[in-house]
C-alpha cells in the first residue's frame, strides 16, 4: 500500500505536481467562499416570532397573543423547548430547535403552526418571525445625521422624525437588496404620524365625541377605482381620489353640522405631525439619531456582505438630501479584516522562518522551498474542506493552525532525502542519475515514512475529544478541530507526495553530505552530553520524575479558563437604569454617558440603542441601552501601549462617575451571543412553574436563599420580576350601568386619548404614514387631566351629555409585572447559579434534596431543573471514555508503528515530559489554562511522539542492521539530532511574535505560542537525552 | 512493509501506567475544571459577574433595611441608605437642581366644565299690559336700551288711549317680535336682557359637588384659553339633575360682551388655601419602596427622606413628617438620584 503510494507519488512526479497546483486554485477558489468571520457561531438553532399588539401591557400581551402562539408551537417535530417574554407593547416566542435542524426547514414549521392560529390572534396584532440570521447577523450599522445647517424641502432644520423617514423610505429599501443582507432594522427618531389632537372642551362644546371623529377620519380618506368606461373607442379607467394628502386636508375635514356652519376637524383638534409612542430611541456621540443595523443573512461571508453594504451605502449617500448623511458606525470589515491579515501574517512569517532554519541546516534552498511550501498548500487545502464542509473561517480556527505542526512531516521527509541524496552521492562519487535519485528519494521517504505518517495521526487523535462537546462548546471549537485536522490532513498527504516528488524533480545538483559548521559543532556537543547522560541514568531519570511531579503539581493551582475571550477591538457595555425608567429618561442618561465617554482619546465614536427597535430583534426594555464604544486604531491613541484592559478599566471609572447607571462590560459580537441564546447558559437553573406571578416571585426568593446556602453555588442569580409603575385605569361597573354606557366604551375612549387610534395611512408618494387619533401629549400624559376627560354618554334625552372619567373609573397607581417570562408552555421563574470547586453529580443531588425538602410551593407549582449542567454531565461522561479511549488508540498506533509495546511505551512516557515545558511556560507567564492553551499541548504531544517515533525508528533499524545497543543508540541520536533540531526551532521560533503577538487574535495565540515554545524545549531535552536513555535501560537485558 | 498488525499487549511497565494515568488525569482535569469555570467566563468577564452578584447582594441588604424601616414607621425617616455622593459637575449635567421647602400657601382647585347663561333677573320680556295696536316701536333688535328708556307708543284696543311702553331694566334687544301696526295681546314686543353680568354655570359631578362651597373664587376660561375672567360661586343647585349633575352658578362680568350666552367654557374653581407650614415640588417626589420619599442635599451629598404627606395643589405638596422646613431637596430630575440609589438593582434582562 504504501510503497505503491510513494511508487506512484514518484513516477507520476509531475502529475503530483499538477494536483497539488490544482489544489492550491481550488483552495484559492474556495478561499473566496469561505465564511469568515471573527469569531465561531455559537448560535442555536432557534426562530423568533415577534408579535406586536400596540397599547398591551404585559399580562395583556401574554394572554392574547403569547400564550396563543406558545400553544401552537407545542409538539413541533425537533423542537428542544420554547420560551417567551410578553412585554408592553409585544410578546416574543422563541422556538428552539434541535442542533443541525435545517433553519429553513424550522422556519417553515413555525409559520405553518403560526398561520394556523393567526386567526386567534386579536386583529390589531401583527405577528412575523424574525430575520433569518446569527449572532454574527449585525454586521453593519449606520446612523443617519443632518448637519447643523441642512434644512428640509420646507425650510426647517431636520428632525428625528425627518431622519427616520429618510432611513425608512430611502436608505432601508436600497440596502435590503445588498446580496446576502436579509434585513435592515431601523431604531431611533420617530415614525412619522399624522396626528388628530382633539380638545377635550372643545368636542363637548360641539357636541360631538371622539367616535365621531374617528368615523368621519375613516369614511373620508380612502380612493376607489369604478372599472372603466368605454368612450368614442378608447377604454377610460374611473378612478375617485379621496385620500388626505396634507395636514391642511385632514383639519378641512367637515364632520358636523351645526345650526347653518361646518364644523371642521380644525375647529376641534390641532392636526401635525405626531411622534409615535416609540419603544426605542437611539443616539451618536451624545445626540440623539437614527440608527440602521443590517443583518447578515445566515451562512454568508460576512466581509463580502458588510464590503458590499458600505458600498451601496456610499451611493445611497450621493442621492440623499443636501447634508444629510449615513455614516457607517460599526464595519465587521474592519474586524473580519484584522482576522485575515493575523492569518496572513503567521502564514507568511512560518513560511519564511522554515525557509530559513531548513536553509541553515540543509544547505539547500530549493529543498527549504518545497518544505514551506506544504504550509500555504496545506492551509489551502484545509480552507478547501472547510468551505465545502461549511465550516466557518475565525480567529479560533485559522489563528489556532499550528504551522510548525504542519510542516513536521514535510521536515522530515525532505531532511531525511536530502541526507540520503547526499549519502548517495557520495557513494557514488558522481552526481546522480534519474533512477537512482528515485530510488533514493523513494528508499529516504519509506524510512521515514511511519514516524511522519504516524505523528501526524496522533496528534489528529488527540484532537478527537473536542468533537465530544456539545451545545455552545461544540461550536466554538468543532471549527478549530476540524481545520486544524484538515491542516494536518493536507500536511501528511503533501509530505508523501508532493515533497517527495517535487524533491525528485528539483533537487538534482550536487548534495552536500557533509554536515554544515554549525551542524558539527552540535553534534560534537550532543555526543558528549548524551554519552554522560548514558552513563548516569538514575540521576537523569529521577530529576525528570521530580522536575514532572513539581510542575504538575504547580500546575493544577492554574486557573483554567474555557471559553477565550476574542478580542473584538471595540467595547460594548450594557447601560443599565432601574426597570420602570422611561424611555426618554433613560435617553437623557445615555446621552450624557455617551458625551462623557466621546470625551475619552482612544475613542472613535460611541452610539447606543436604547430599548426596542423595529424589528425586535433584541426586546429590550427602555431601562437599558446597548452602548457601541468603537475605538481608534492603537496607533492613533495619545500611549499606543496603553492596554486593553487599562483602557476598558479607565472607561468603568468615566461610566461609574455618572450617577443612575449600572454597567455590563462585554463586546459587540459577544453581546449579540448572549442576548441570542440567554437563559441557557448557567450551570444549573431552578425553574418555578405557577400562575400567580407574586407568589412566584416569593418562591423564587425562598429558593434563592437555598441555592445559596449549598456549598459550591456561585453567582446565584434570581430572575428580576420586579414591577414596572402602572396607572390602572378601572371602570365602576354600577355607575357605569346607571349611566347606560358599558366598559368598552369607557376603556375606548382611554385608549384613544392616551394610546392612540390608527385610523388609516397617509401616502406621500409610495411612502405610507399612520393616521393617528390620539389626545395632546400635555392632556395625555397627565393623569388629572385624564380624570377629567369627558366619556360621552348615548343620548338619553337629558341634559347631560358627557362624564368625567375619573367619575367612572379608579385611578390607581401599582405595581405591574414588566415582563412575563414564559418557559414550554407556563409562566415561570428562574432561579441560576454556577458551581464551583464541587463536582456537578453530588451538587445537583444536593440541590434537589434541599428543594424538596425545604422549598414551599403552593398547591400547582412545580420545580424543574435545567441549565446547561445537563451538557456538562454528558460532555463529561463522553469524554471520560473518550480520553481513554484515545489514549489507547495512540498506544496502538504507536505499537503498530514501532512493533513493540516496549517501544511504544518509551515514546508515550515522552509527552508528559513534553507537557511540563509548556505548563512551566504558562505558569511563568501567568497564564490560565485554555483550549488554546490545549491545543499548545497536543501540538507538543505531537511533536515529542514525533521525534520519539524518528528517533526510535532510526535506532531500531540500525540495530536490525546488528550495531550493538550503546552504538545504534548513540549513532542513531546522533544522526536524528538535525531533524529534531529542526523541527524543534521551527515550532519555537515561528511563534515567539505569536507569543508575543496584542493584535487580532492574540488571545488564542498567546497560550498556544506560549505551551509551545516552553514545551518544546522540555521535548527537545527529553528526545535527545532522556529516550535514549530510556531505550538503553528498556533493551538493556536483551543486548548485553 | 511495516508490521500493521497488532501484536498482544505485554505488561505494560509500571512507568507507562504511571504517564497514562497523568496524561488522562491532565486531559480530564483541564476539561472539567475548564467546564466549570466556563460560565463565568464566557459573557461578561468573570470578575464582572462576581460583582454584579455582589451588587444583588447589596441590595438584598437595602431590601432588608427598607423593612427595618417599615416597621418602625415615622420615627424613622431617615433611611439608613448611604448618602448618595454626587459631585456639583454631574449635578449640572444631569439637570439637577434643588430648592428649598418652605411654608407654603396651598392654592387647591378644582377643575369643571360650563356654559355661559344670562342671568334670570337680568332679562324681561316686554309685554303689552292691553291688547292694543302698535304705533310706533322705538327700538330693534341689537340696540342698547337704558332703563326707563321709552320703547314703544301704543294705542290701547278697548279705550282707543295711547300709552307707552318703557324699558324695565337696562340692557340690550335680543328679540323684537312684532313690527308697527301690528296687533298685540299676550304676546312679549321685545325681549330685553342685560349681558354686563352672567352667569358661568357649570357642571359638578358628585365628586366635585363636596368640595363646592358659595364665594369660591371662579377662574372661568374659554376653550382658546383667550380670556379668563373672575367671579366667585353664588349658587350650588340643592338638586341634581337627571343626568346625576349638580348646577353651580357664578356671577362674572361681562362689559365688553365677550362671554356669550350658550358659549362653553372651562372653569377651575379654588376650592382652598391653605398655609401649610413646610410643602415642595410636586416634581421632587420619588417613590421608593413605595413610599413617598425626596432626596435632601447635604454639601455634596443626598440623603432619603421617607415622607408622609398631606394635602396639595397643582404644584405643591404639604409635608406632614420626613422633611422640616429650610432643607434643600432636589426639585428637578430627582430621578436621576434614585436611579442611582437603586441602580444595583438594575441588570439585563430578557
Amino acid at each position: 500500500m504504501i510503497d505503491l503510494i510513494l511508487k506512484q507519488a514518484l513516477q507520476r512526479r509531475y502529475l503530483v505536481l499538477l494536483l497539488t497546483l490544482l489544489l492550491a486554485i481550488a483552495g484559492l477558489w474556495q478561499a473566496q467562499k469561505l465564511p469568515m468571520d471573527a469569531v465561531p457561531d455559537i448560535t442555536n438553532v432557534q426562530v423568533q416570532i415577534n408579535t406586536s399588539a400596540p397599547g398591551y401591557s404585559p399580562l395583556e400581551t401574554e394572554q392574547r397573543l403569547t400564550i396563543i402562539i406558545e400553544n401552537a408551537m407545542a409538539g413541533l417535530p425537533k423542537l428542544q423547548y420554547s420560551r417567551s417574554l410578553s412585554r408592553y407593547g409585544m410578546s416574543q416566542v422563541t422556538v428552539v430547535f434541535d442542533e443541525g435542524t435545517d433553519i429553513y426547514w424550522a422556519r417553515q414549521q413555525v409559520s405553518e403552526r403560526l398561520q394556523s392560529v393567526r386567526d386567534n390572534l386579536p386583529t390589531d396584532s401583527q405577528a412575523s418571525l424574525g430575520p433569518i440570521t446569527s449572532g454574527l447577523g449585525e454586521i453593519f450599522m449606520y446612523s443617519v445625521s443632518a448637519s447643523a445647517d441642512a434644512r428640509t424641502a420646507e425650510g426647517k432644520p431636520y428632525n428625528a422624525e425627518d431622519l427616520r423617514t429618510i432611513q425608512d423610505w430611502q436608505i432601508k429599501p436600497q440596502l435590503v437588496k445588498v446580496k446576502g443582507v436579509t434585513e435592515v432594522n431601523a431604531i431611533g427618531g420617530y415614525q412619522r404620524q399624522y396626528q388628530v389632537a382633539p380638545d377635550p372642551a372643545r368636542l363637548l362644546a360641539f357636541k360631538l365625541t371622539l367616535d365621531d371623529i374617528a368615523t368621519a377620519l375613516q369614511r373620508n380618506n380612502s380612493n376607489v377605482g369604478a372599472g372603466y368606461i368605454e368612450q368614442r373607442g378608447e377604454q377610460w379607467l374611473v378612478r375617485s381620489p379621496g385620500q388626505f394628502t396634507s395636514l391642511n386636508d385632514i383639519g378641512e375635514l367637515v364632520i358636523a353640522k351645526r345650526d347653518d356652519a361646518p364644523v371642521r376637524l380644525s375647529d376641534v383638534a390641532d392636526v401635525m405631525y405626531g411622534k409615535e409612542l416609540r419603544t426605542g430611541a437611539a443616539s451618536l456621540n451624545g445626540e440623539e439619531t437614527v440608527l440602521g443595523t443590517v443583518f447578515m443573512l445566515m451562512g454568508e461571508n460576512s466581509r463580502t456582505v458588510s464590503r458590499a453594504v458600505a458600498a451601496k451605502l456610499n451611493d445611497i449617500n450621493l442621492r440623499l438630501p443636501e447634508g444629510v448623511q449615513a455614516y457607517p458606525v460599526y464595519n465587521r470589515t474592519t474586524l473580519v479584516d484584522k482576522t485575515i491579515a493575523t492569518v496572513q501574517k503567521n502564514l507568511f512569517e512560518g513560511a519564511v522562518l522554515v525557509i530559513v532554519v531548513l536553509f541553515i541546516f540543509l544547505g539547500n534552498i530549493r529543498a527549504a522551498l518545497i518544505t514551506a511550501l506544504v504550509i500555504p498548500l496545506s492551509l489551502l487545502f484545509a480552507i478547501s474542506g472547510m468551505a465545502l464542509n461549511k465550516v466557518s473561517g475565525n480567529l479560533m480556527s485559522l489563528g489556532a493552525i499550528d504551522f510548525g505542526l504542519i510542516v513536521d512531516g514535510a521536515v522530515i521527509v525532505s531532511e531525511n532525502c536530502l541526507r540520503r541524496l547526499g549519502l548517495a552521492q557520495h557513494r557514488h562519487g558522481r552526481l546522480l542519475t534519474l533512477q537512482e535519485r528515485l530510488a533514493e528519494v523513494y528508499l529516504a521517504t519509506r524510512e521515514v515514512f511511519t514516524p511522519a505518517v504516524f505523528g501526524v495521526l496522533i496528534i489528529m487523535l488527540v484532537f478527537l475529544p473536542v468533537f465530544a462537546l456539545s451545545g455552545v462548546e461544540g461550536k466554538m471549537f468543532h471549527p478549530m478541530a476540524f481545520t486544524v485536522i484538515a491542516a494536518l490532513a493536507g500536511a501528511v498527504l503533501l509530505a508523501i507526495s508532493f515533497v517527495p516528488a517535487a524533491i525528485a524533480i528539483f533537487i538534482r545538483g550536487k548534495v552536500t553530505e557533509q554536515d554544515s559548521g554549525l551542524m558539527r559543532i552540535l553534534k560534537r556537543g550532543y555526543s558528549r552530553l548524551l554519552s554522560s547522560t548514558l552513563r548516569h541514568p538514575l540521576p537523569v531519570i529521577a530529576s525528570a520524575l521530580l522536575l514532572v511531579a513539581l510542575v504538575f503539581w504547580q500546575g493544577s493551582k492554574l486557573g483554567s479558563e474555557f471559553m477565550p475571550q476574542l478580542d473584538e477591538g471595540d467595547i460594548a457595555l450594557h447601560a443599565l437604569r432601574i426597570p420602570g425608567t422611561s424611555l426618554s429618561q433613560s435617553l437623557q442618561m445615555q446621552l450624557l454617558l455617551e458625551r462623557e465617554i466621546a470625551a475619552m482619546p482612544q475613542v472613535k465614536h460611541v452610539f447606543s440603542k436604547i430599548g426596542t427597535a423595529e424589528i425586535a430583534t433584541d426586546p429590550m426594555p427602555p431601562n437599558v441601552a446597548d452602548t457601541f464604544v468603537i475605538l481608534k486604531p492603537q496607533s492613533a491613541w495619545p500611549d499606543p501601549n496603553l492596554s486593553k484592559a487599562t483602557l476598558t478599566e479607565q472607561l468603568r471609572k468615566i461610566a461609574q462617575a455618572i450617577p443612575g447607571n449600572n454597567y455590563e462590560f462585554t463586546q459587540p459580537i459577544q453581546m449579540r451571543f448572549n442576548e441570542l441564546i440567554a437563559g441557557v447558559r448557567a450551570d444549573v437553573a431552578v425553574r418555578i412553574y405557577g400562575d400567580d406571578l407574586t407568589e412566584l416571585t416569593k418562591a423564587a426568593e425562598a429558593a434563592t436563599v437555598l441555592l445559596s446556602n449549598i456549598a459550591g453555588a456561585k453567582d446565584v442569580r434570581m430572575e428580576q420580576a420586579s414591577g414596572l409603575p402602572m396607572l390602572s385605569i378601572e371602570p365602576e361597573r354600577n355607575h357605569l350601568a346607571l349611566l347606560g354606557i358599558d366598559v368598552a366604551t369607557v376603556q375606548q375612549t382611554i385608549q384613544t386619548a392616551i394610546g392612540g387610534l390608527q385610523l388609516g395611512h397617509i401616502y406621500e408618494g409610495d411612502k405610507a404614514f399612520a393616521l393617528v387619533l390620539r389626545l395632546a401629549d400635555n392632556i395625555r400624559s397627565d393623569p388629572q387631566q385624564l380624570k377629567r376627560l369627558p366619556v360621552a354618554l348615548p343620548d338619553t334625552g337629558t341634559e347631560l351629555t358627557y362624564v368625567p372619567l375619573g367619575e367612572i373609573s379608579h385611578f390607581n397607581e401599582i405595581n405591574s409585572p414588566n415582563q412575563i417570562n414564559r418557559e414550554s408552555g407556563k409562566r415561570n421563574i428562574v432561579v441560576s447559579a454556577n458551581i464551583a470547586g464541587r463536582d456537578l453529580g453530588s451538587f445537583i443531588a444536593q440541590t434537589r434534596q434541599v428543594m424538596n425538602t425545604q422549598l414551599i410551593l403552593p398547591a400547582g407549582y412545580w420545580l424543574d431543573y435545567g441549565g446547561s449542567f445537563e451538557q456538562l454531565q454528558s460532555a463529561s461522561a463522553r469524554l471520560a471514555w473518550l480520553v481513554p479511549l484515545t489514549l489507547l488508540l495512540i498506544f496502538g498506533l504507536l505499537f503498530s508503528a514501532l512493533g513493540s509495546a516496549k517501544d511504544a511505551a518509551i515514546v508515550f512516557s515522552g509527552i508528559p515530559l513534553a507537557l511540563t515545558g509548556g505548563l512551566g511556560a504558562l505558569m511563568l507567564r501567568d497564564m490560565p489554562l485554555s483550549i488554546s492553551a490545549a491545543v499548545g499541548f497536543i501540538a507538543l504531544s505531537g511533536i515529542a511522539v514525533l521525534n520519539g517515533v524518528v528517533m526510535l525508528a532510526m535506532i531500531k533499524q540500525l540495530r536490525e542492521q546488528g550495531a550493538v545497543l550503546q552504538d545504534a543508540i548513540t549513532q542513531g541520536a546522533i544522526m536524528r539530532l538535525r531533524p529534531v533540531l529542526m523541527t524543534a526551532l521551527v515550532a519555537s521560533l515561528g511563534f515567539i511574535p505569536m507569543a508575543f503577538n496584542t493584535g487580532a487574535g492574540a488571545e488564542v495565540q498567546r497560550p498556544l505560542a506560549t505551551v509551545v515554545i516552553g514545551g518544546i524545549i522540555s521535548a527537545t531535552v527529553l528526545t535527545l537525552l532522556l529516550l535514549p536513555l530510556l531505550y538503553k535501560l528498556v533493551h538493556r537485558k536483551h543486548s548485553c | 512493509m511495516q508490521q500493521l498488525t497488532v501484536k498482544p499487549l505485554k505488561t505494560p511497565r509500571l512507568s507507562v501506567v504511571i504517564w497514562l494515568v497523568l496524561l488522562a488525569t491532565n486531559l480530564l482535569g483541564l476539561q472539567t475544571n475548564a467546564a466549570a469555570a466556563l460560565h463565568s467566563s464566557h459573557g461578561s468577564a468573570q470578575t464582572q459577574n462576581d460583582s454584579r452578584y455582589d451588587k444583588h447582594d447589596d441590595s438584598r441588604e437595602h431590601d432588608d433595611s427598607d423593612e427595618h424601616n417599615d416597621e418602625h414607621g415615622d420615627e424613622h425617616e431617615h433611611s439608613d441608605e448611604p448618602p448618595l455622593k454626587i459631585s456639583e459637575r454631574m449635578l449640572t449635567l444631569n439637570q439637577i437642581s434643588t430648592e428649598t421647602a418652605a411654608a407654603t400657601a396651598l392654592v387647591q382647585k378644582i377643575h369643571l366644565y360650563g356654559v355661559i347663561t344670562t342671568v334670570p333677573e337680568q332679562q324681561a320680556a316686554v309685554k303689552a299690559p292691553y291688547a292694543a295696536v302698535l304705533d310706533k316701536v322705538l327700538v330693534k333688535q341689537g340696540d342698547n336700551v337704558s332703563k326707563g328708556q321709552l320703547l314703544a307708543n301704543l294705542t290701547n284696543l278697548s279705550s282707543l288711549k295711547t300709552y307707552q311702553l318703557h324699558a324695565p331694566l337696562a340692557g340690550v334687544v335680543t328679540r323684537r317680535y312684532l313690527n308697527d301696526g301690528e296687533l298685540i295681546r299676550d304676546e312679549p314686543l321685545l325681549e330685553i336682557a342685560n349681558y354686563s353680568k352672567v352667569y358661568a354655570e357649570l357642571s359638578a359631578f358628585p365628586s366635585d359637588i363636596a368640595q363646592l362651597k358659595p364665594d369660591m373664587l371662579v377662574s372661568v376660561f374659554s376653550l382658546h384659553q383667550a380670556k379668563a375672567a373672575i367671579g366667585t360661586i353664588s349658587y350650588i343647585s340643592a338638586q341634581m339633575t337627571e343626568g346625576h349633575i349638580a348646577r353651580a352658578r357664578a356671577l362674572i362680568n361681562n362689559d365688553d360682551g365677550y362671554w356669550r350666552p350658550g358659549m362653553h367654557i372651562k372653569a377651575a374653581i379654588h376650592t382652598a388655601e391653605l398655609k401649610v407650614a413646610v410643602a415642595i415640588k410636586k416634581s421632587a417626589l420619588q417613590r421608593i419602596d413605595n413610599q413617598p420619599a425626596v432626596f435632601v442635599r447635604h454639601g455634596d451629598s443626598f440623603e432619603v427622606h421617607k415622607l408622609t404627606l398631606g394635602r396639595e395643589d397643582d404644584d405643591y405638596i404639604e409635608v406632614l413628617t420626613g422633611l422640616e422646613a429650610g432643607s434643600e431637596y432636589a426639585s428637578a430630575n430627582s430621578f436621576v438620584l434614585k436611579a442611582d440609589l437603586l441602580k444595583s438593582g438594575a441588570s439585563h434582562q430578557h
